[in-house]
């Protein structure tokens, strides 16, 4: 007789029944190793159920039923949410309905309600304009601006002192060191200074 | 035996299937699913132990397992309605349990994520040469109350997968047959099969000494 991986598995484990158990069971009587893997898998599944419980009764077993049978009779207590009653076909259509109403109704509103630039000022305190002062930051010098010509603009310093020809403006330039520039930049913005103007 | 419990379903020929509940049961679901709560009431005490003991195998907490056997007994009250005859009340007990602690398990992973990764309680992911480890063991007097080697065996449960760990309790502990189990657990006869073979293989090795010296 030729027996199958899962009837063999099936055997091990004592789940066949009826004929099919008396063919296997007649096979397996010249197989002895296949029954000394039958009785060891049951030695172990008696171990493992002998040191698991597959029964115990639950604390306060009392306690444990009337909170049940309260749950059970009181929905409210219940954890299963009560299933909710569907609602009729004119309440599921007229949902979108009274929005596209609601959407009409306010945009119609607003096209009622007066503009800010509509809004009446009369009275209403204005910006005075004054003269424009160019600001210098050296004492004693007065500066004036002309852009009457749309050509040219002028600017006239008054008291502005003439720049004397002995000065080294490589000692007054400004060059940047290593800690000014910004760390996020890629490449320093600036040029390489240079020795002489 | 009552016609209703005759098996319908299409496991095969020569297969242990004892898809029927005792007469004594099914008397009282049909009082039970006419509203009858103190009928219901003794199908709860009929049923409590075994759903206890197998939440807490799959839990390991006591106050966790109470409050989920509960759960079980009032979605099955609501569900009792649609319990048709064609498995065990007992089996159809065990497959919303199994539902009830895969949803409870899911929330707690969701609830737990970020707080802390329980893998590093893993002996084995822990190195060897370091200089503290997390303590494993039980407390001396769980140790007391449960007995040193039930308390391996379950440190050696906990370390399966929980589909790993279910089959092994459904089977070698509850004592449910494949065909049950595979109804449980939602599944093809094939998968029980497979997860069973691969569970045993992997507590046999956990459990390697322990058996040995029994």
């Amino acid at each position: 007789m030729k027996i199958d991986e899962n009837t063999l598995a099936l055997w091990l484990d004592d789940e066949l029944t009826g004929e099919l158990k008396s063919q296997v069971d007649a096979w397996a009587e010249s197989e002895p190793e296949q029954l000394a893997a039958r009785e060891s898998a049951r030695e172990w599944r008696r171990w493992i159920a002998a040191q698991t419980p597959s029964s115990a009764e639950p604390p306060y077993p009392d306690f444990f039923n009337s909170r049940i049978l309260r749950a059970i009779e009181s929905p409210a207590l219940s954890t299963v949410p009560p299933a909710r009653p569907r609602s009729a076909w004119w309440q599921r259509a007229g949902l979108p309905i009274a929005a596209c109403f609601c959407m009409f109704a306010a945009y119609w509103v607003g096209t009622k309600t007066p503009r800010p630039y509509d809004i009446d000022v009369t009275g209403a305190p204005r910006a005075i304009p004054v003269e424009s002062l160019i600001y210098t930051p050296e004492s004693g010098v007065y500066a004036a601006y002309f852009d009457q010509d749309p050509a040219a603009m002028v600017i006239v310093l008054d008291g502005l002192k003439a720049i004397p020809d002995v000065m080294d403006f490589s000692e007054a330039s400004y060059i940047p060191n290593g800690r000014e520039i910004d760390s996020t930049a890629q490449q320093a913005p600036f040029a390489e200074p240079h020795s002489q103007p | 035996m009552n016609k209703r419990f005759e098996d319908t379903s299409n496991s095969s020929p020569g297969v242990a299937d004892h898809a029927a509940g005792t007469d004594e049961d099914w008397s009282l679901i049909e009082i039970a699913q006419k509203g009858d709560t103190r009928a219901y009431d003794a199908l709860v005490t009929r049923h409590r132990n075994k759903i206890f003991a197998m939440i807490r195998n799959m839990t390991h907490h006591e106050a966790d397992a109470w409050d989920l056997s509960q759960e079980v007994f009032i979605k099955a009250w609501h569900a009792l309605p649609r319990f048709e005859s064609k498995a065990k009340f007992s089996t159809w007990l065990y497959r919303i349990a199994h539902n009830v602690v895969y949803d409870w398990n899911r929330k707690r992973k969701i609830i737990s994520a970020g707080e802390l990764n329980e893998e590093i309680f893993n002996s084995e992911r822990i190195h060897s040469g370091s200089m503290t480890t997390p303590a494993t063991s039980d407390e001396p007097d769980q140790v007391m109350v449960h007995g040193e080697l039930r308390v391996k065996i379950e440190q050696a449960l906990g370390k399966l997968s929980e589909e790993h760990r279910e089959v092994v309790l459904l089977k070698d502990v509850q004592g449910l047959s494949y065909k049950e189990i595979a109804d449980v657990m939602e599944t093809t006869l094939g998968t029980v099969m497979s997860r069973l073979f691969y569970a045993r293989q992997k507590l046999q090795t956990l459990l390697k000494d322990e058996y040995e010296n029994r």
